[in-house]
């Protein structure tokens, strides 16, 4: 029998997870080495940002068993197979989070706090993505970024770093 | 911990610059150079994020793409210029990992040096240049340093660089993995090369071959990874190269071929994966109508597969195909170990039978569709002994739905006994218009199934 945790959000809702599941978290496997987690674990994330987390989790869990069981004989064939179901399931975790970026904030955040390397690298990347190429204006309507520049500054800098804001 | 905003809230909320700077740096470092230098005008919160960036890459080809006038060259390129001095200047003094630089028309090698020294003494582990330079035919000389940093693990060029090994003693330290170009071959360029570089596992030489060499010797007790690629435009009338191939921890090989050469390998007991590209100078191929005969070609692959016949999984191109194709080749060694092939989709069934009757362990094709693919497929006369009662898992590349694939993937359901999973890729183009996939996929799921647990995906 698979060893259980719960852990429950910033707004009091329980979630049973695996231990192995969950240990990808830095931070909660530091927590239950120190013998802290008994009972509940409290965490500092909102229920809705925690299911994500736990799904990203789940899917990353999946991958790691079934190459843990394989033989190595089939290991090729699989591994090549399944890249290309995580793929998929990534391509559509990112459009999700693309439509709603209160939801891919709080996740970034949350996977700060959780100390979950490959759920922050994967965010950052898809940040980058939907940066890269963009004219200034077109990045800080994407975001509310308030521009706080007066032009002077603005012209200052513009000719400060000339070539970045070549087309 | 997270914010939940109501809708209204949404719409003007700035989240991103409430980001703790190793966030906000971490993303930017996904970033080119310039996009990433380019946040600094944002807003006064994003100014300085860019300036503790470890890797700094910075590619000048757009934009001086369309530039052909001098003036307009020296313009862009005195901007790059000052841009790369900048940003060298003004980040924060850490160290670099990786440096960068894909400079077209570089016009002064004085800036490359002195660009890539500031790396070195930054303790860079990544280095990456490709360069054309600005009118001129002139080889490009890399500052001494490099040859004696202590951190350089990855060093990978593009373009004429000369690459000066001391006559005596180490060079590159550090340095595992190497990617070179080299346009004059000298004959124990290589054999010095492996041995003065005392941790290199992975090399990838490109061979331009105008210089006169005539054997290569790749041998190294440490060597994992290596690709070898030999051009030449006029290839029929080069005499013939030999390439000696020495190295027992040898777990990758990957060959791309435009040239007479010949390979020996020896003893490679720990090959695992090879790919083999032996390309279009021989056989443009029966698809493309004309014929230049391969005659000359089938005896190297075929003594190249001789030599790695330990490996498990191997890959080869349609110009190889096309190759063994032409010169009727109706042996090959067997390979036993081998237990994934990967080739283009053929015409016939000849070459591919010769082929799987030598991997008796095989378990899985890849079969990729050549471009265009329209090619007439017709039912053998006997269904083969591998897809009766070897072949366990099929992957199709590049699938469009036309009529011959379709039939194809019919008969490999309906004969494939011992088949438990069959992958079908659509073509990156294909078209995304509603229910046109879903339509083709029912189709596929209607087909005869030899098999009772063969799955069907299709992507």
């Amino acid at each position: 029998m698979a060893i259980m945790y719960a852990l429950k959000s910033s707004d009091n809702e329980i979630f049973e997870v695996e231990q192995k599941v969950i240990e990808q978290s830095e931070t909660i496997k530091k927590m239950i080495e120190d013998g802290a987690a008994t009972g509940e674990i409290p965490l500092q994330v909102s229920s809705k940002t925690l299911a994500k987390v736990l799904e990203w989790c789940k899917q990353r869990q999946h991958k790691t068993v079934e190459n843990e069981n394989d033989d190595n004989k089939g290991k090729r064939k699989k591994e090549r197979d399944e890249d290309d179901d995580i793929k998929e399931w990534e391509n559509k975790f990112s459009d999700e989070l693309k439509a709603d970026k209160d939801v891919l904030f709080d996740l970034l955040l949350a996977s700060n706090y959780l100390d979950l390397p490959a759920l922050l690298s994967f965010l950052c990347q898809l940040v980058a993505d939907m940066v890269a190429g963009k004219m200034p204006e077109e990045i800080r309507r994407m975001f509310n970024i308030e521009n706080d520049f007066t032009p002077e500054e603005e012209k200052a800098i513009t000719a400060e770093h000339g070539w970045a804001f070549q087309p | 911990m997270d914010r939940q905003s109501d809708g209204s809230n949404q719409e003007k909320e700035d989240r991103i610059s409430g980001l703790p700077d190793p966030i906000l740096r971490h993303i930017l470092s996904f970033l080119p150079t310039k996009d990433a230098v380019a946040t600094s005008i944002l807003s006064s919160r994003w100014k300085l994020v860019w300036t503790s960036l470890t890797n700094l890459c910075f590619d000048n080809r757009l934009c001086l793409q369309h530039e052909d006038t001098y003036d307009l060259i020296n313009d862009a390129s005195t901007m790059f210029e000052n841009f790369v001095n900048r940003v060298l200047v003004l980040s924060y003094p850490v160290d670099i990992n990786k440096f960068s630089l894909h400079c077209y028309k570089l016009r002064y090698l004085a800036c490359l040096h002195s660009w890539v020294s500031i790396a070195i003494m930054r303790n860079v582990c990544e280095i990456e240049l490709s360069i054309k330079i600005l009118d001129s035919l002139m080889s490009i000389e890399l500052p001494e340093s490099i040859y004696t940093s202590k951190t350089l693990e990855v060093l990978k060029l593009k373009g004429d660089f000369v690459i000066r090994l001391p006559p005596s003693g180490l060079c590159f330290p550090t340095l595992k993995i190497l990617h070179i170009e080299i346009y004059n071959c000298v004959d124990n360029f290589t054999e010095t090369l492996l041995s003065n570089c005392p941790v290199l596992e992975d090399l990838s030489i490109m061979v331009h071959l105008y210089g006169d060499f005539a054997t290569l010797n790749i041998s190294s007790p440490i060597l994992k990874r290596s690709t070898l690629t030999f051009s030449h435009d006029d290839a029929l009338t080069l005499t013939e190269h030999h390439v000696v191939i020495t190295a027992p921890n040898l777990h990758y090989l990957s060959i791309l071929d435009w040239a007479p050469v010949s390979y020996m390998p020896y003893e490679p007991h720990s090959l695992t994966k090879v790919v083999i590209d032996f390309s279009s100078l021989y056989a443009i191929g029966p698809y493309n109508g004309s014929y230049v005969c391969s005659d000359l070609a089938a005896p190297y692959v075929v003594q190249l597969l001789k030599g790695i016949t330990n490996t498990k999984f191997l890959s080869l191109s349609s110009g190889t195909i096309s190759v063994l194709d032409c010169a009727a080749v109706d042996f090959l060694p067997t390979f036993p170990n081998l237990t994934c092939l990967e080739v283009p989709v053929l015409s016939g069934w000849e070459l591919l039978s010769v082929l799987l009757s030598s991997a008796p362990n095989l378990e899985s094709l890849f079969l990729g569709t050549v471009i265009g693919f329209n090619c007439e497929w017709t039912e053998p006369q006997f269904v083969p002994d591998w897809l009766l009662s070897r072949v366990k898992m099929i992957k199709i590349e590049g699938f469009q739905g036309e009529k011959n694939q379709l039939k194809l993937i019919q008969y490999l359901l309906k004969n494939g006994e011992v088949l438990d999973t069959l992958v079908i890729r659509f073509q990156s183009t294909f078209p995304q218009k509603m229910g046109l996939k879903d339509k083709l996929y029912q189709k596929l799921l209607m087909f005869e199934r030899g098999s009772k647990t063969c799955k069907v995906k299709v992507l």
